[in-house]
């Protein structure tokens, strides 16, 4: 009996000690990726991802584009070989990748080239991002494997669109089979076809077998929603998970001693900075005075700032445009001297006559209203208050506005009659990394007067030099002479001071260190494509 | 008894229509644009379009009458964030919520009961003394911040427990423990309080002279009539637990109801906030009548006419 007893508690140990082995040994095969916000659809034509980034990041290890974008957002061929461009700049040939497969089995050719862009050139099928597609004219396949697209005007925005989540290629047979479902199950061209997905919780990958290009040392990549962010270290340590994104400054110290864990610190492509509300009707006549804006400048000490706020984990901004967008230049500084900027405040007339800590000029108080949104960007609330402080110091009687989230878009791009703050504490990321697509957005002139602003120049700056040079660089095709432009135009953008121009914080990626091939890119995605798993 | 059932049906018919119309309102009010938070970083085209597509661009009195149809109906309409049907994203949360509501009423009524039954019959003592500090203790922490330190230790330290998610029975025992920590406290306050006031009554001392044991006469007669307060407040609370608890969901990435509706106010889903609160509040008043049908149950005086 003590025998019988014995030989099974030998295989009962046996078998579990197997399936812990077994187990353990499928683990490293599967790579779990917890993210910060959650994936809801994977169809570019909808919303463009919603939940940025966690759509993008999902599209860009399942789809592929014509062209792609590197670790530091270069353009690099991928489902095209090789195009050429015409004398007029209106007319691109591309050459097609042979022998590609949609995960359904689909060839991928000319035909799926020209049903995807007519997608997208679409307004009724493709709702967003039509900003990629609305310079397109006519698409058409030349043979099976070239295709020639043609643009309304010459623009320099093509490959960069091309690059973008906005081009990926979904297999026609899919998008026929789901229409307005591609959503949930897409099918793409990418190194990781769709198992499962359970929207907003967990998406399933697992390896492409029949993959064009290097096939990924995992087997199966999982994606996973976890919000809040001290949970998501919290899984990261206990091996829940193997890498996670939106790491928050105070909690990255404790991952970068932990031997187990690689960090990326990677310097994003979104500037913060204080917009200046300037339209030259509705304004505070202080804020159309340059001299009242440069002294704003050197009264924010931004390298203190980077240090409370981000914990070093930020670079200071040298341009309006972050380092790693295409086209950048240094353009210059504004260090923190507040004897300066008092004396500026001086000149444009501001001076403390009555004694009560705040500059005044005819009697009237230089009060600023300083909208900061609440919760859309790190440390926003407290980098807004701390400004607030330190322009007090000089003597600007600033006050706060805490607004959520979700309303201050509305209080941004009210029409300027209905603008109902001075500073407004705000952050764009070019998501094609074009420093062009930056400008435009931000400093183009708005068209209209008294309406909302095209697009996101907020402050309502306005100087017809830029906008020329804007304008030109839009309609070169030379990617270098559009890069000597925009460096002009950034100089002088630099130099009209129409905002305050603080820092750009790095993106804090940390994943365990076996996990070999991660890209972080700067404009905060984390490229998985390439991953491989060394323990 | 039927016409008083059939009465409270209508009544919460009402009251959901009342809390669905205010609401309906209430979010078109606040500021924050749907539109502009579907098209993102972009120009204000796009937004003009997103408008249209989410068919915000009509007259408010349209977008009412088209929702009241849809409602009558059963069509709640689509999620703006993830063009799915709002009844089935709030379906998908369905097990989750009623797993953490399941987990945390037991653990409540398990632990918060036994625990009033006792300082009641022991007042004054050592024992209810301890157990009160230990009440008082786990009404002051906050939830999230004790679901914070189980994972520290639970998950980080010691691996026994998994950080995050709704995989399985094992992981629903943090985010229980955090909810039910304040409720087993209200319990047992609740609990104990009844107690003592039913334990005073003249017609428990009449049944020890007739000569019923100590504990049958403290369970049957006792508590038993102690516990009509008790059940209203675990009727609350499991009330409160169906629309989630939101802090706790985003802490551990539980995917239920509170999560869904934090997301859906986030990027001002109108639909799906919409949805939610019909279910929730539809939900919260049936159990409610559900609760005081319990009454007429477990005491006999109570009739409903």
């Amino acid at each position: 009996m003590r025998y019988v007893k014995a030989a099974v508690l030998l295989v009962f140990w046996g078998l579990l000690f197997g399936v812990i082995v077994s187990g353990v040994a499928a683990e490293k095969k599967v790579i779990v990726y917890g993210q910060s916000m959650p994936l809801t659809h994977l169809d570019s034509a909808y919303g463009a991802y919603l939940a940025y980034p966690a759509g993008y990041e999902a599209a860009f290890v399942i789809y592929e584009g014509l062209v792609g974008f590197d670790e530091h957002m270069n353009i690099y061929p991928l489902l095209a070989v090789s195009w050429e461009v015409s004398e007029d700049g209106k007319t691109w040939v591309f050459h097609l990748r042979q022998g590609v497969k949609f995960h359904d089995g689909t060839p991928f050719n000319a035909h799926a080239v020209v049903v995807n862009v007519e997608r997208g050139m679409d307004p009724k099928r493709t709702t967003t991002n039509r900003m990629h597609w609305d310079y397109w004219d006519s698409v058409e396949a030349l043979d099976e494997y070239t295709v020639k697209m043609v643009t309304k005007y010459p623009t320099g925005l093509v490959l960069s669109s091309l690059a973008h989540g906005a081009g990926l290629m979904a297999s026609p047979a899919a998008i026929e089979k789901y229409h307005d479902d591609l959503g949930t199950h897409p099918v793409g061209t990418g190194p990781f076809m769709l198992e499962s997905f359970d929207v907003g919780k967990e998406l399933v990958l697992t390896r492409f077998e029949d993959y064009w290009g290097p096939k990924p040392g995992v087997e199966k990549l999982i994606f996973r929603y976890i919000p809040d962010a001290s949970t998501r270290v919290a899984a990261l340590l206990a091996g829940e998970v193997d890498i996670i994104d939106a790491v928050p400054p105070h909690q990255l110290t404790r991952l970068e001693r932990d031997p187990r864990i690689t960090v990326y610190k990677v310097t994003s492509l979104r500037p913060y900075r204080i917009d200046i509300f300037q339209h030259p009707r509705y304004a505070k006549e202080a804020l159309l005075d340059k001299r009242v804006r440069l002294a704003l400048n050197y009264a924010i000490p931004k390298e203190a700032l980077i240090k409370a706020v981000f914990l070093d984990y930020a670079v200071i901004a040298d341009s309006p445009i972050a380092p790693d967008t295409f086209g950048h230049v240094y353009c210059g500084e504004y260090p923190y001297n507040p004897e300066k900027a008092r004396e500026l405040l001086a000149e444009a007339g501001w001076r403390d006559t009555d004694g009560d800590g705040i500059v005044d000029k005819n009697g009237q108080p230089l009060q600023l209203t300083f909208m900061t949104p609440d919760g859309a960007y790190y440390g926003d609330v407290m980098t807004a208050e701390a400004i607030a402080r330190y322009l007090r110091e000089v003597g600007v009687d600033v006050k706060i506005w805490k607004v959520e989230r979700a309303a201050t878009y509305g209080y941004w791009t009210a029409p300027p009659a209905q603008i109902q703050w001075d500073l407004t504490l705000r952050a764009f990321n070019p998501s094609n990394a074009s420093g062009l697509y930056h400008l435009q957005n931000e400093f183009l002139s708005n068209p209209v007067d008294d309406t909302s602003p095209w697009a996101w120049n907020v402050e309502w700056y306005s100087n017809p030099q830029v906008d020329e040079l804007i304008k030109k660089a839009a309609a070169t095709v030379d990617l270098d002479q559009q890069a000597q432009l925009i460096a002009e135009a950034q100089r002088i953008i630099w130099n009209d001071c129409p905002s305050i121009f603080l820092f750009v914080p790095q993106n804090l990626v940390a994943a365990r260190k076996e996990l070999k091939g991660v890209w972080v890119q700067p404009v905060m995605f984390v490229i998985l494509k390439h991953i491989s798993w060394e323990g | 008894m039927f016409k008083f059932i059939v009465f409270r049906i209508l009544s919460v018919l009402v009251t959901v229509y009342i809390a669905m119309t205010t609401v309906f309102f209430g979010i078109r009010l606040a500021p924050g644009d749907p539109a502009q938070l579907l098209a993102g970083q972009q120009t204000q085209e796009d937004v003009k379009r997103a408008r249209q597509f989410l068919g915000l661009d009509a007259p408010i009195y349209i977008q009412y009458l088209k929702f009241l149809r849809g409602v009558i109906r059963g069509d709640l309409g689509v999620s703006a964030l993830t063009r799915r049907s709002v009844s089935e994203e709030i379906v998908r949360c369905i097990p989750a919520t009623f797993t953490l509501l399941a987990a945390s009423m037991v653990l409540t009524a398990v632990l918060g009961v036994p625990a009033g039954v006792v300082c009641a019959l022991m007042p004054g003592t050592v024992w209810d003394f301890l157990i009160m500090l230990l009440v008082v203790g786990a009404l002051s922490v906050p939830n999230f911040w004790l679901g914070m330190l189980m994972i520290e230790l639970f998950s980080v330290r010691l691996g026994w427990l998994p950080s995050f998610g709704f995989s399985g029975l094992k992981t629903a025992i943090m985010p229980a423990i955090a909810v039910a920590a304040r409720q087993v406290a209200v319990t047992t306050r609740m609990t104990r309080v009844s107690m003592l006031e039913v334990l005073g009554e003249d017609y428990l001392k009449v049944a020890l002279a007739k000569g019923l044991g100590t504990w049958s006469v403290v369970l049957k007669h006792g508590l038993r009539n102690a516990l009509l307060p008790v059940i209203t407040s675990l009727g609350l609370q499991a009330g409160f637990l169906l629309g989630g608890s939101i802090v706790i969901e985003v802490l551990f990435a539980w995917p239920g109801i509170g999560q869904l509706l934090i997301n859906a106010i986030t990027m001002r889903d109108y639909n799906l906030i919409q949805g939610i609160t019909i279910v929730y509040v539809g939900g919260f008043l049936l159990i409610m009548l559900f609760m005081d049908l319990c009454y007429a149950l477990v005491d006999p005086r109570i009739h409903y006419e």
